[in-house]
């Protein structure tokens, strides 16, 4: 492809000018000599059209040769031009490199076609290829680019809902809570401890994250140091809808608070009651409210 | 002028995605439970739906045919996850309530159908308009489906209780099987409302 593109402008303008000098001395000497193509030739150096498109293009025109045409044209008229290439003998040689290059020329100039062939048609799977790489490549530029911007936003965002969070699952906690060093068993994540604004120990804000029906649930457990649950808040999940996500109601989260350690899942008075058409979720929360109440009474 | 009725009335009615043509049907089952999560999972999709017909319209003479499929995914998939990072860090309320149903819009067919069917063959302007309406087709029939799913299925519309305290709700329409019901009658009901009209007319 690249080769055909650069092949038409190229031979323009070497043999440009002495061609046209040629032609136009060719006329003014000998004008029975004239052409077997008559339409290239005649659009070419006689008619005032031809003219007007020659200076059309200045920059592949030497003044010279548009002067000499200019000169010959209004010498001679239309009508009588054509007369006469009717009745000339042929020229073959010499008619045909004209032809081919006013055919290009003429190619080049028409406002309307293309001057070179695109490459959809030329090499269309190439084109597909180059296509769908480019594409990609930018919407990746354009993600990542956005990535860049909204990821910290959105991190903050979370740091800040799970501040809140465990101010409400521990009432009074002030302050960045602690984070204690440990390694822990899932669904446990992360273990903080939380001082009242008076600097006293409230109990420990768990982060656990058990599996529920649409991934993990994560969760805020909040946990008084004899292992008491004081509250259960969800940060993030991704349960069915009006399903899964009626566990973090408050209908459900709120039978948690106070629940000494130990505490199961059933029906009597002391128990955690999961909802029905939501099992798997609310087993998970259950589940990870149970780890974090175990998780902290092994920290005394 | 005509032409942008024409197109509202085919969006709602004539070609509504979700009761006509059918596309659609796994966020409408899953979605359709509560009115609040119908218009929520709406809007979402209707922006979607407006974004990348505007973008596939804009490409449609530079992608070639062949790979139009693929490149439309691309585009699709690259909306989507930039609305849903735009979101939740700037608009981190409705994140939250809408959060849930902005990767359900990936595997929603209507924009792919409508990228290819529309936007692949219009202008800019008309696939805008093209889905804005067929967004709001698809946002009237959730409604319509998650009304009767949420005030028979749990008694309550938009959260408040409709129903009195006694109706113990139809646990099966809240259910996806309740969804295919619902929406089987809701379709029957569509039909034999447009026969009717097509008869009067002729």
């Amino acid at each position: 492809m690249s080769k055909q593109k650069r092949k038409t402008p190229q031979p323009a303008p070497g043999t440009e000018t002495p061609d046209t000098k040629n032609l136009a001395a060719e006329a003014s000497d000998v004008k029975t000599s004239e052409v077997e193509s008559p339409e290239a030739k005649t659009s070419e150096i006689k008619t005032p059209e031809a003219d007007s498109l020659e200076t059309q293009t200045p920059e592949t025109q030497t003044p010279e040769a548009d002067s000499l045409e200019t000169k010959t044209s209004k010498a001679e008229t239309p009508q009588a031009e054509t007369s006469e290439t009717e009745t000339s003998q042929p020229k073959t040689s010499e008619a045909k490199k004209p032809a081919l290059w006013a055919a290009l020329l003429d190619r080049i100039r028409r406002p309307g076609a293309p001057p070179r062939q695109p490459l959809s048609q030329t090499h269309p799977v190439l084109y597909m290829v180059v296509m769908l790489t480019s594409l990609t490549a930018v919407l990746a530029f354009l993600l990542g680019f956005v990535n860049g911007i909204t990821a910290p936003l959105i991190e903050k965002l979370r740091q800040e809902t799970l501040l809140a969070s465990i101010s409400e699952v521990l009432p009074g906690a002030a302050g960045e809570p602690e984070m204690v060093e440990g390694v822990w068993t899932a669904p446990v994540q992360t273990v903080r401890r939380a001082y009242s604004a008076e600097h006293d120990f409230l109990g420990y804000a768990v982060e656990v994250a058990p599996g529920g029906f649409g991934g993990p649930i994560t969760a805020v457990v909040g946990v008084q140091p004899d292992g008491t649950v004081s509250g259960v808040r969800i940060i993030d999940m991704k349960e069915t809808p009006n399903i899964g996500t009626k566990t973090q109601e408050p209908a459900f989260l709120d039978q948690f608070t106070g629940k000494a350690p130990g505490f199961v899942l059933g029906t009597g008075a002391d128990d955690v009651h999961v909802i029905s058409g939501a099992t798997v979720s609310s087993t998970a929360v259950y589940n990870g409210a149970a780890a974090a109440s175990s998780a902290a009474l092994t920290l005394k | 002028m005509n032409q942008t009725l024409r197109q509202f009335k085919n969006g709602l009615l004539d070609q509504n995605p979700t009761l006509v043509l059918l596309l659609g049907m796994c966020p409408t089952m899953a979605i359709s439970t509560s009115l609040a999560n119908g218009l929520g999972m709406g809007a979402c999709a209707t922006l979607v739906l407006i974004c990348s017909n505007s973008a596939i319209s804009l490409m449609r003479k530079l992608i070639p045919e062949k790979i139009r499929i693929a490149a439309y995914v691309v585009i699709i998939a690259g909306f989507v996850t930039l609305v849903d990072m735009l979101l939740s860090a700037f608009l981190p309320a409705l994140s939250q309530s809408l959060g849930l149903f902005i990767p359900l819009i990936v595997v929603n067919c209507i924009i792919l159908a409508r990228a290819e069917a529309y936007a692949s063959k219009n202008s800019v302007v008309r696939s805008a308009l093209d889905g804005l309406t067929m967004g709001l087709g698809f946002t009237a029939a959730l409604s319509v489906v998650s009304i009767i799913r949420e005030v028979l299925g749990s008694g309550a519309l938009l959260g408040r209780r409709v129903m009195p305290d006694s109706f113990p709700g139809v646990l099966l329409l809240v259910l996806p099987t309740g969804g295919f019901l619902t929406l089987g009658f809701v379709i029957a009901a569509t039909q034999k409302l447009m026969a009717g009209r097509k008869g009067g007319k002729s």
